[in-house]
């Protein structure tokens, strides 16, 4: 964490009033993940409940480093690593929670989950349970504090060389987890879209995709965290917009507004098919964002007939396409979508993409902004809500430009489509 | 019941990848007096309309209207193999379209006939101002060469004697092409005109240029563009919104 460049005596004065113009409080979320790791730092032995966590690292692929995570407090500690939960929290809290994860981890071949392994069968207990698990880890060293961050997975905390895995507790494993872990012969893809349906948190999929417990037998292997959260956002929001073309299509235009911690995010729901684009636009000073002076932005969008490249902008493009298309799915209509975010300064730490779906979830309960026939008035808001203005907007907007510049053929030859 | 015998499955397969771009479900209205396809993309950009005469086919018994709905993507998959001089045959009836490629073996797919809404599209009756008679690899190499710098193609005839097609983004490419060069063998300018269309919807029928020797393209100021492709016999015409930018 040596990257502040704050003014010491700013702190002393502001004591987390948040007058540096960060979004969270870099001291007191130190502060608050030092003393729960008071207990720990200097042992090599950990007693906590893990929440369940597991991370998968992707370095060295294909041979990982794998491990559970745990605090070193028992009892529901679900929300140390439960994404769908955190954006009611503050973002001090979220860091806390994270930075006081342990991992103990191991390095082992991803074809592990195929052949056998005791120390992986160990870990499928405590990341199949929907409820925390008592684990005991001992550890070659005392873990370093060290805290990682990456623009996939959430924040992670301390790590250090596994020896042995104790697993203290019994696990509860719900059912359909139990049931697709057990079934050699049902695709990973249709294990992911089935325990979705049952209702099991996305970010707990993601986890349980990640250690190889789904898919064919004979290709069950680990996956890397980072991958298996694009993988599992990419495959439920293909299925869900399967779906959705079959629905109508939306009547008018709504647009979807919400601030959260010097993030802006705005959704355009646009009548006609499914097609959906996917823009950020990073401040100077933002975690993506080194130049000092150019506000950086990226785009990537989708036709009805979907993509055949990974977008470059990342990750993040599923996560929110994702939760674009849950709304759409549960309002059983289609339309052409444009999601757009705005990044200032002050939110300068990577924090997962689960930031992005959780925010856009959020946004897609509350009530549109503004419902219309006329698309002057949304560019309109646009312009008046963002910072980058509407402008720059639509000259880096596909489908905006889209919407605005391409006419209908039909327009042409006077013809009506039944 | 209809049976119709296309002797070259390889053109068959191109029209269907190109279709596949465009649209999920494909009706071919099949009827005495040849074989008809339109469709218009999802985005109602673009509108493409195919027919093929009975003499384009080396067996056509259709005693009446049948209409044939079959969905592109399953189509495309079983025609990724067929090689040249395979000959595609197709049979329709109510329930079931069959579908029988034959070369040395001769394979069989057997599809529910899918109930694909045509769309009732009038006979469009556009004028136009400019219309260029040109070889095909001519507008691939412009599409090609556009699609390099940006996402816009601006075609522009300034007079009777020349045609530019620019590729427009960061920076501009530029081919030009002039009356009489073997290229560009005819062209007729009743006003000078220049518009812009979308490569993307561009892209999509550049397969076409490798069944087609000849294309018409016909297009006035920021009006349609339409393009018209001779496949020996039959023709595919493509029209397409212009862009305005």
């Amino acid at each position: 964490m040596s990257t502040f460049r704050i003014d010491p005596r700013l702190c002393a004065v502001c004591r987390g009033r948040g007058w540096c113009g960060l979004s969270y409080c870099p001291l007191l979320a130190k502060r608050i993940a030092s003393y729960k790791l008071k207990r720990v730092t200097g042992s090599r032995e950990l007693f906590g409940s893990s929440p369940p966590s597991v991370f998968v690292g992707r370095y060295g692929y294909p041979v990982v480093n794998i491990g559970p995570s745990a605090p070193p407090v028992t009892g529901d500690t679900s929300i140390y690593d439960l994404p769908e939960k955190w954006i009611d929290l503050k973002l001090e809290d979220i860091l806390g929670y994270r930075w006081s994860l342990i991992t103990g981890s191991r390095r082992i071949d991803v074809d592990a989950p195929r052949r056998g392994d005791s120390f992986l069968d160990k870990i499928y207990e405590v990341v199949l349970s929907i409820k925390p698990v008592d684990v005991e880890l001992i550890l070659e060293k005392p873990p370093r504090p060290v805290i990682s961050f990456s623009e996939y997975e959430p924040p992670q905390g301390p790590r250090a060389p596994l020896e042995k895995v104790r697993v203290v507790a019994n696990p509860r494993i719900p059912k359909p987890i139990d049931r697709v872990y057990n079934d050699f012969d049902l695709k990973a893809s249709d294990a992911i879209i089935l325990l979705y349906r049952e209702g099991i948190p996305v970010s707990m999929i993601q986890k349980i995709l990640s250690i190889g417990a789904v898919g064919y037998y004979r290709y069950r292997r680990l996956v890397p965290t980072r991958w298996s959260i694009t993988a599992v956002d990419s495959t439920i929001s293909e299925y869900l917009i399967d779906k959705i073309k079959n629905y109508q299509e939306i009547n008018n235009i709504m647009v979807f507004l919400r601030r959260f911690y010097d993030n802006l995010f705005i959704v355009v729901f646009y009548p006609g098919k499914w097609s959906y684009e996917w823009m950020e636009a990073w401040w100077p000073g933002s975690t993506w964002n080194p130049s000092p002076s150019e506000v950086v932005v990226e785009a990537d969008h989708e036709e009805y007939g979907g993509r055949t490249t990974y977008p470059e902008i990342g990750g993040c493009y599923y996560a929110s396409r994702l939760a674009v298309a849950e709304y759409l799915y549960r309002i059983k209509r289609q339309a052409t979508v444009i999601a757009l975010r705005e990044i200032y300064p002050g939110f300068n730490l990577p924090i997962g993409v689960w930031f992005v779906r959780e925010n856009l979830r959020a946004l897609l309960k509350s009530k549109p902004i503004l419902v219309t026939s006329d698309f002057r008035e949304v560019l309109e808001l646009i312009d008046r809500e963002t910072k980058l203005g509407v402008k720059k907007w639509v000259e880096k907007s596909y489908l905006l430009r889209k919407i605005l510049y391409y006419k209908s053929i039909l327009e042409y030859i006077g013809a009506s489509e039944k | 019941m209809a049976r119709i015998s296309y002797p070259e499955a390889k053109y068959m397969r191109t029209i269907i990848e190109v279709l596949g771009k465009l649209i999920d479900e494909v009706a071919f209205r099949i009827t005495p007096d040849g074989v008809y396809v339109k469709a218009i993309d999802a985005a109602r950009v673009a509108l493409i309309d195919i027919f093929l005469p009975p003499t384009a086919f080396i067996e056509y018994e259709v005693p009446e209207e049948v209409i044939a709905g079959l969905s592109t993507a399953n189509l495309a998959k079983l025609l990724k193999k067929v090689k040249k001089g395979d000959k595609f045959v197709m049979e329709v009836d109510e329930e079931n379209v069959k579908i029988i490629i034959e070369s040395t073996i001769r394979r069989t797919y057997r599809f529910r006939n899918l109930e694909v809404t045509v769309p009732e599209i009038p006979e469009a009756q556009l004028e136009f101002n400019v219309e260029a008679h040109l070889l095909v690899d001519v507008i691939r190499h412009a599409i090609k060469d556009a699609e390099a710098v940006g996402d816009l193609l601006e075609i522009e005839a300034p007079d009777q004697e020349t045609l530019f097609m620019r590729g427009r983004g960061a920076s501009i490419t530029e081919t030009k092409l002039v009356k009489g060069s073997p290229a560009l063998m005819e062209l007729v300018v009743k006003e000078p005109s220049k518009s812009i269309y979308n490569l993307e919807y561009l892209k999509y029928i550049v397969n076409l240029t490798k069944i087609a020797e000849l294309a018409v393209l016909r297009f006035s100021s920021d009006m349609p563009l339409e393009l018209e492709f001779s496949l020996g016999e039959g023709r595919v015409k493509y029209l397409l919104a212009p862009a305005a930018v």
